[in-house]
């Protein structure tokens, strides 16, 4: 047993020797953890506002109707509207940096008062972008309470009564009035969001367009963590290339150990660098409960485990450091976009659907956006929590059998070659 | 310099893995490529389907429905169901439905009186994307409900205080209220649609495709960059010396086999993505930018002696500048000061020029390339002078 853990202790302090003594790879991770907090902070800082839909609005009427348009439009959380000229909004609707402007015509306000409202606003948007309907839907909504309110007082007026009391400015003192005095007047839907696998309350004010700027950054930090991963097992590599390990066979040095070891090293150096993760994601995404932030790091650690050790399985059949980077950065090219896809799939019919639950991003995301969205209700461990954990036994079960794979294959191999001499 | 080239193709040739490795990178590539366009996004789109139990079934409520079935905008995304309580429930339990509204009885009467009874909305939320689409439908609703109940409830108190007849305050009531709940359901009249048509829309799925080409051509770079860092470890560079073939050309040779297999790959899947792409400005600018991604990794590796640490530097330089430039989040959803920050990173410029290319505008991706090839040459004499003072480099243990 002593012999077994001095041996996994030798292999975790080479590795990190080695990670750590050359000053030009501190400094690389160092400054790849401070860009990705600058990226955290910067992302976070304007996600509610760079998670809407950007918008451009020229206003030609510039009457007290359209600048309260204006104001109402800029409340809107789903929208960002962007002031510019109507050229300066013409090259970036080509740029696709808006989806759409419209410009309030110029007698937007006389009209809207007289009840005419044919081609109140033009809408611009590219030919063929679906999403802008949905925008002009949205900046009609705003319009509607002011067109309501002229329709309903021309109305009044048209009535014929000797003792009306309500005229021109009584009226709207009454209007503004009302709506003061109503508690909660404004009608709106009560959500109620269910999940079977919590049979817990999601906590609505996170609820929001942010959670998907939120989930991104999480699926940034996914593929970070998978690089870091490739990075620390990459010394594996290399020993193999070098035959090294051929060396380690001969000296009865077992398998395990150094897997073991690797694992250690690997867990140490992304459990740290984790940490720091955890700190900026837990101050960015506003999470209360301290133990919220153990669940967070949990997660971050199972992930960093699955990753290691399918980077660790990599290993066992690449011999050369050039196949493993190949096939280790298609591999997390293809794990992080099919992670994103994950946000899609209720929406897009897909054979990618079916490929999701393998993939250990799709469920890092799935996981923290669980620990945002429902906190503690339903426990601490969440469904990511679990896939991730399940996904890392059967790395290590793959792990452990694969010597035995590999011997059955080989001798196969043998056995097959040595009948075909026979035959010839 | 021909003897190097032909030396790289038959290195390159003999392993077989290698082949498998770059043949199913470009399959997959090209696979997606050509499924995004014989699929157009509107048919992948599964629409969200809702359930509705109206116990109203009042001018109001039917307001609430009609929005949606009339709507061109919703019609294509929400499929709605309308049904008894029991029929409704079951089918969201069974996962058949995705939301189900209640509308619940006197909804109407309870508008008119002021008196909130909301319409409670049930969400599955195993997927925050549906549900979060589905509440942004619903805000926007909130909106004309609130414009009709406040001005009709209004009017209707004004008359009250006045002394008005109930029967004429009555039908005042139902024309200002069907009035409006038409001007509700009329609402694309306000606008006058303007389309441009001057270049096509970047569709989300063509934005990430494109992403995806460009991350995986950097990531196609990094493996030319310890092709070279192999021959730096064998001592090649200073044994040069001792022949008359120029450092230069040798790299040149070196690079120009992973130059030009790259160029194919990403001149291929440009042309399955765009229609009426020019073929010669196509491979003009996929040779750019294969000659940017072996260049910029020639560079990383002429810097960084060692493989773990041109490993770890390269593959974080490219991930960041993937994350900078608009290849995870797009440009038009960053803040302002990492949009800045994007167009210094390389990947700003390659996404932009495939799209201009796709749109069919030739002279900024002129420009982009002029910018590439100059930032390419500049790196590329930087490295060979750092090679050039190189000897060998023995790998630290």
């Amino acid at each position: 047993m002593s012999e077994v853990l001095y041996g996994i202790g030798t292999v975790f302090l080479l590795r990190m020797k080695l990670i750590g003594k050359d000053v030009t790879t501190r400094i690389i991770l160092i400054t790849s953890v401070l860009l990705f907090a600058y990226l955290v902070f910067s992302l976070s800082e304007s996600a509610a506002e760079q998670s809407s839909l950007p918008i451009g609005i020229v206003d030609k009427d510039k009457s007290n109707t359209s600048e309260e348009l204006i104001f109402k439009l800029k409340k809107v959380p789903s929208i960002k509207v962007i002031d510019m000229s109507e050229e300066e909004l013409y090259d970036l609707l080509l740029d696709e940096m808006i989806m759409s402007y419209f410009i309030i015509e110029e007698d937007y306000e006389q009209k809207v008062q007289m009840g005419d409202l044919e081609g109140l606003i033009s809408a611009f948007y590219k030919e063929d972008n679906k999403a802008a309907s949905i925008l002009a839907d949205i900046v009609a909504g705003e319009m509607m309470y002011t067109i309501c309110y002229y329709k309903s007082y021309q109305l009044y007026q048209r009535i014929s009564f000797s003792q009306k009391q309500f005229i021109g400015a009584e009226y709207r003192s009454y209007m503004d009035q009302l709506l003061m005095n109503v508690e909660d007047f404004n009608f709106a839907f009560q959500m109620h969001y269910q999940n079977d696998d919590y049979h817990a309350a999601a906590q609505e004010e996170k609820v929001t367009n942010t959670i998907l700027y939120q989930q991104l950054i999480v699926g940034i930090l996914g593929i970070l963590i998978a690089l870091i991963a490739m990075f620390v097992i990459s010394q594996a590599v290399q020993e193999k290339e070098n035959r090294v390990e051929d060396r380690l066979k001969l000296s009865g040095f077992h398998f395990l150990i150094q897997d073991i070891g690797n694992m250690c090293a690997l867990l140490v150096t992304e459990g740290t660098i984790s940490f720091l993760f955890c700190i900026f994601l837990f101050t960015k995404f506003s999470l209360k409960d301290g133990r919220l932030f153990l669940s967070v790091y949990l997660l971050l650690l199972l992930n960093s485990v699955v990753l290691g050790g399918v980077f660790l399985l990599f290993t066992k059949v690449m011999k050369s450091m050039i196949i493993y980077q190949l096939v280790g950065s298609t591999f997390i090219l293809i794990t992080g976009g099919l992670g994103y896809f994950h946000l899609l799939s209720g929406l897009y019919q897909s054979f990618a659907d079916k490929l999701i639950k393998f993939i250990p991003n799709s469920w890092f995301i799935q996981g923290i956006t669980d620990i945002i969205i429902y906190g503690n209700s339903g426990g601490y461990i969440k469904v990511g929590h679990r896939a991730l954990a399940v996904m890392a036994g059967a790395v290590f079960a793959l792990m452990i059998l694969f010597p035995f794979l590999n011997r059955a294959i080989v001798t196969g191999r043998i056995k097959n070659n040595g009948q075909n001499r026979m035959v010839n | 310099m021909l003897n190097t080239f032909i030396k790289e193709l038959k290195e390159l040739t003999a392993d077989k893995k290698i082949w498998i490795g770059i043949l199913t990178v470009l399959i997959i590539i090209i696979i997606s490529t050509s499924y995004n366009k014989k699929n157009p996004e509107i048919d992948a789109v599964k629409p969200l389907m809702l359930g509705v139990i109206n116990k109203d079934n009042s001018s109001y409520s039917n307001l609430l429905l009609d929005y949606f079935h009339g709507s061109n905008t919703f019609s294509s995304l929400i499929q709605v169901t309308t049904g008894d309580d029991k029929v409704i429930r079951d089918a969201f339990k069974n996962g058949e439905l995705d939301i189900y509204l209640e509308i619940p009885e006197d909804f109407a009467m309870n508008m008119i009186k002021l008196e909130h009874s909301p319409v409670k909305v049930y969400y599955q939320m195993d997927d925050t994307t549906k549900a979060l689409l589905f509440q942004n439908v619903l805000k926007s609703y909130e909106k004309y409900i609130s414009a009709v109940e406040v001005n009709a409830v209004g009017l209707y108190e004004i008359m009250e205080a006045d002394g008005m007849g109930k029967e004429l305050i009555e039908d005042a009531n139902v024309t200002i209220s069907m009035d409006m709940i038409f001007t509700a359901l009329g609402k694309e009249s306000f606008f006058r649609f303007k389309p441009v048509a001057k270049f096509p829309t970047t569709t989300v799925a063509e934005y990430y495709i494109i992403s995806i080409i460009v991350m995986t051509l950097m990531y196609a770079g990094i493996y030319a960059g310890f092709r070279i860092l192999r021959e730096m470890k064998q001592g090649t560079f200073a044994r040069l010396k001792t022949t008359k073939l120029p450092l230069f050309q040798f790299l040149t040779a070196k690079l120009l086999l992973m130059i030009m297999v790259y160029t194919i790959a990403i001149a291929v899947s440009i042309h399955i993505l765009g229609k009426n792409i020019d073929t010669g400005l196509n491979l003009l600018y996929s040779f750019t930018l294969s000659c940017f991604s072996a260049v910029m990794a020639t560079f990383l590796c002429a810097l960084l002696q060692s493989t773990l640490r041109y490993s770890l530097a390269a593959n974080l330089f490219v991930f960041y500048c993937i994350v900078m430039g608009g290849g995870i989040i797009p440009i038009q959803f960053l803040p302002e000061d990492i949009i800045r920050l994007s167009k210094i990173t390389p990947i700003y410029y390659m996404i932009k020029g495939i799209i201009l290319l796709k749109q069919g505008q030739t002279t900024p991706v002129y420009s982009i390339v002029a910018g590439l090839l100059i930032t390419s040459v500049i790196l590329f004499v930087v490295a060979a002078a750092c090679f050039y003072r190189r000897s060998v480099v023995n790998e630290e243990a």
